[in-house]
């Protein structure tokens, strides 16, 4: 459904995004995660046409949204600030929206808008920055667009509209909606995606969330027998989570052709005992040791 | 009613496959009873749909669950279908003699060992409704 | 497409640019109806003519020339009312290009599914139907003001038919111009100096290239209109200054609006929307903020800065050090030190990034 080929651009000279090639299916939801500054907002922006690639292309169905727009009735992007609508009410956005997405449902965001308890009929310019968000959410919803690009959408509010805006997201998703999330909630993002798309310095990696770390990375609880092998510790293969006493939470390299876990067997630790990978574990073993890009 | 444990190493889809098992065994959920659809259970669990999906796809391959087009998915008859028990009773049976040979190990005696199976068979298993064992259930 | 689904098209564009100058969009008119028809409602209606005037009137002995001058005030007000509409087009502009760059306005645009092209094309058509709009509402208001005063037996309805059509391609010449600054500038800042800039440009410039020269020892042929050869414009550039100078051509007289001016307009304008749609459809949305948007722009724009700084601090120089080489050599020390600083200046606002 979303094709990007080769996608690179130059922000201020300095590269954003460098070849990125990517492929997405209908019907799925993938996550975006990377630090700050790693370019998932420019990915976006670009994607959604707002900004030109310097080179490659993004296809949506088999045709360029930059050459051809009108393909993007079916492609909505909701950034993370929506100071656009200031000045219209819920529905005064609605009314336009619903002149230029032919799917739009006014029905599912007055549906949308009430069950996030917000008014209709008041100018978004007086709502707080989590209300926002929300209305901007509930409209790119409610478009019913075939995919939709979220640029954050849990920014800025509290912990019960969140769980609301995700199950929105759940709900479209299931009425067979794809959408891109970008979000820091890696827990969240695990169970609710089915793609991960990781991001550092400009380029993306594509991991599926079931089993995400898979061939990738292990964590261990560990006890040594005698003193910690401090240089094997300080290995690249290697990373301590957390230190406590004289258990260690480790991270491993578990690709094929790593022999850190022989390593460690060889070494007869004490105790060595799995522990479940979660995206955090990758996110920290792939980002770990990155500065932040700004 | 299903709660996914983020802790556990099991899988997301088979955490839920065992849940509604568990509940069905439980007597929460019984014969005909309808279960959330996978849009509904995805936006309360925050689940991919996909998941759930493919954990509804597993429950109906063993016969737990019977999806009727257009109408939902209910919780199945118990033994419902023969070809899915007969699996399932080897899997049972397996899983038995794996855990007598893990109390074999453990120094656990075939006393020890029954009473506890007897104590989970009260919570979960069939002998707290022998009684009305063959009854038909109302919907 | 049929016609009627690119007219669909348009419409939340258009609805949205609508919503976003509604005010202003009627405060043009009303300001334009009181310049001129509320003008000419005082002079003619509530005002009584001079004895002379209604005597000259009654007799019809105007003279061709001198009918536009006593009846119609050799143009005045539609030129008054161009200069209005001239100031309402910028200010327009500035709305629609330089606001909506720092406000997620054009983040939104550029994701619709709608080409940049298009989304160009709607702000140009709210800018020119407000304007046709006002000229034409205003126009009708002044012919029959006219019919009804004193001197309803002049109304010369070719008078208003070549002011009215002069006017649109005036303003919407300038409208064009102001979009293309608005286009190529990153900011609120940028574009509203540039445009002003622009429009002070002929004058200016050519003013100081003439004193520039004049220090140096080299003398540009004079006019003499005053018949002393007292003039201070060099022949060539009074000629050329008066073909560039908008502000000229939008204060006309009636009698002076020829039609060589009215094609040069004609275009402007086309030669204006042309390159404005272009350099929208080519938005660097990333440079955003910054003076210019474009590298080639930014060229420009810092040899220009540079080459009007160095000469502007030479003029200077020339003032403070009186040197007993001449006059050239303090026009060359604040020339030089003029070069030096705005080349440093100019570079590092090039790199800033601006709110508005």
């Amino acid at each position: 459904m979303l094709a990007v080929r080769g996608l690179s651009k130059r922000i201020d000279g300095k590269a954003v995004l460098t070849e990125i090639d990517l492929e997405l299916a209908a019907g799925g939801v993938a996550g975006l995660i990377g630090r700050n500054g790693a370019g998932k907002t420019t990915l976006l922006r670009v994607i959604s046409g707002i900004l030109d690639p310097d080179g490659g292309e993004v296809l949506f169905e088999g045709r360029s949204v930059h050459r051809e727009p009108e393909v993007k009735r079916e492609l909505v992007f909701i950034p993370d600030s929506p100071e656009a609508w200031y000045g219209y009410t819920g529905w005064g956005a609605a009314y336009m929206f619903g002149q230029i997405y032919p799917r739009f449902d006014p029905a599912c965001f007055r549906d949308m808008m009430n069950r996030l308890g917000l008014p209709l009929d008041r100018n978004i310019r007086h709502f707080s920055k989590g209300m926002r968000m929300m209305f901007s959410t509930a409209l790119g919803l409610s478009t019913r667009a075939k995919l939709v690009l979220l640029d954050e959408p849990t920014n800025g509010i509290d912990p019960i509209a969140k769980k609301q805006v995700l199950t929105l997201l759940m709900e479209a998703a299931a009425d067979g909606m794809s959408l891109v999330v970008s979000s820091h909630l890696l827990e969240e993002l695990e169970r609710m995606t089915d793609t991960i798309l990781l991001m550092r310095a400009g380029s993306v990696e594509m991991h599926a969330s079931q089993g995400v770390a898979d061939g990738i990375v292990a964590k261990l609880q560990v006890v040594f027998g005698g003193a910690a092998p401090e240089a094997w510790l300080r290995s690249p293969d290697v990373r301590v989570l957390e230190h406590i006493g004289r258990v260690y939470t480790l991270l491993l390299n578990a690709a094929p052709g790593s022999a850190a876990l022989k390593e460690l067997e060889a070494m007869r630790p004490l105790l060595m005992e799995p522990l479940p990978v979660r995206l955090e574990d990758l996110y920290v073993w792939k980002l770990g040791g990155e500065p932040y890009a700004e | 009613m299903i709660r996914i444990d983020e802790r556990s190493p099991e899988p997301i889809y088979e955490q839920i496959v065992q849940r509604f098992k568990e509940l069905i065994a439980k007597g929460a959920l019984v014969e005909g009873d309808r279960i959330p659809s996978v849009r509904e259970l995805s936006a309360t669990l925050l689940v991919n749909h996909n998941t759930v999906a493919k954990s509804y796809q597993e429950l109906e391959r063993q016969g737990v669950i019977v999806s009727l087009r257009g109408k939902g998915a209910f919780v199945a008859k118990a033994g419902d279908m023969p070809g899915m028990e007969r699996e399932r009773l080897d899997r049972l049976r397996a899983e038995l003699r794996r855990i007598a040979v893990e109390a074999h190990h453990l120094g656990v005696g075939s006393d020890q060992l029954t009473s506890w199976l007897q104590t989970d068979m009260r919570d979960y298993g069939r002998d707290r409704d022998a009684g009305s064992a063959g009854t038909e259930q109302a919907d | 497409m049929p016609s009627n689904s690119r007219w669909n098209g348009m419409k939340p564009l258009l609805g949205r640019e609508y919503a976003n100058a509604r005010l202003f969009i009627f405060a043009v008119p009303i300001v334009y109806f009181l310049i001129v028809v509320l003008k000419r409602m005082n002079n003619w209606l509530w005002n009584r003519p001079s004895t002379d005037t209604l005597v000259r009137l009654a007799r019809h002995d105007f003279a061709h020339g001198d009918l536009y001058r006593y009846v119609y005030d050799n143009g005045a007000n539609e030129a008054g009312g161009r200069l209005w509409l001239l100031l309402a087009v910028f200010v327009l502009a500035l709305v629609q290009l330089g606001v909506e760059r720092r406000n997620g306005s054009q983040e939104l645009l550029f994701s619709l599914p709608y080409s940049r092209a298009r989304v160009f094309l709607s702000k140009w058509l709210l800018g020119a139907m407000m304007v046709t709009g006002t000229l034409l509402i205003c126009t009708l208001a002044d012919v029959v003001v006219m019919a009804v005063s004193p001197a309803s037996d002049y109304v010369r309805l070719d008078y208003f038919a070549a002011q009215f059509g002069y006017s649109w391609l005036v303003v919407l010449a300038g409208y064009a111009c102001a979009l293309l600054v608005g286009a190529v500038t990153g900011s609120v800042a940028s574009q509203t100096i540039l445009t002003w800039v622009l429009a002070a440009f002929p004058i200016g410039f050519f003013l100081l290239l003439d004193a520039s020269l004049n220090v140096q020892g080299i003398q540009l042929p004079r006019r003499t209109h005053d018949g002393f050869g007292n003039s201070y414009t060099p022949l060539l550039g009074d000629r050329i200054q008066d073909a560039l100078n908008f502000i000229g051509y939008a204060s006309l007289s009636y009698t002076d609006i020829v039609w060589w001016r009215a094609l040069a307009m004609l275009v402007l304008l086309g030669a204006g929307l042309l390159l404005a749609t272009g350099a929208y459809v080519r938005n660097r949305v990333e440079n955003n903020g910054k003076l210019m948007l474009f590298k080639g722009g930014e060229t420009v724009l810092r040899y220009a800065v540079v080459l009007c700084a160095s000469m502007i601090a030479g003029m200077v120089g020339k003032g403070l050090f009186r040197l007993g080489a001449g006059e050239w050599l303090g026009y060359d020390i604040g020339f030089v030190l003029g070069c030096v600083l705005s080349a440093f200046i100019i570079r590092r606002l090039l790199r800033m990034r601006f709110k508005y």
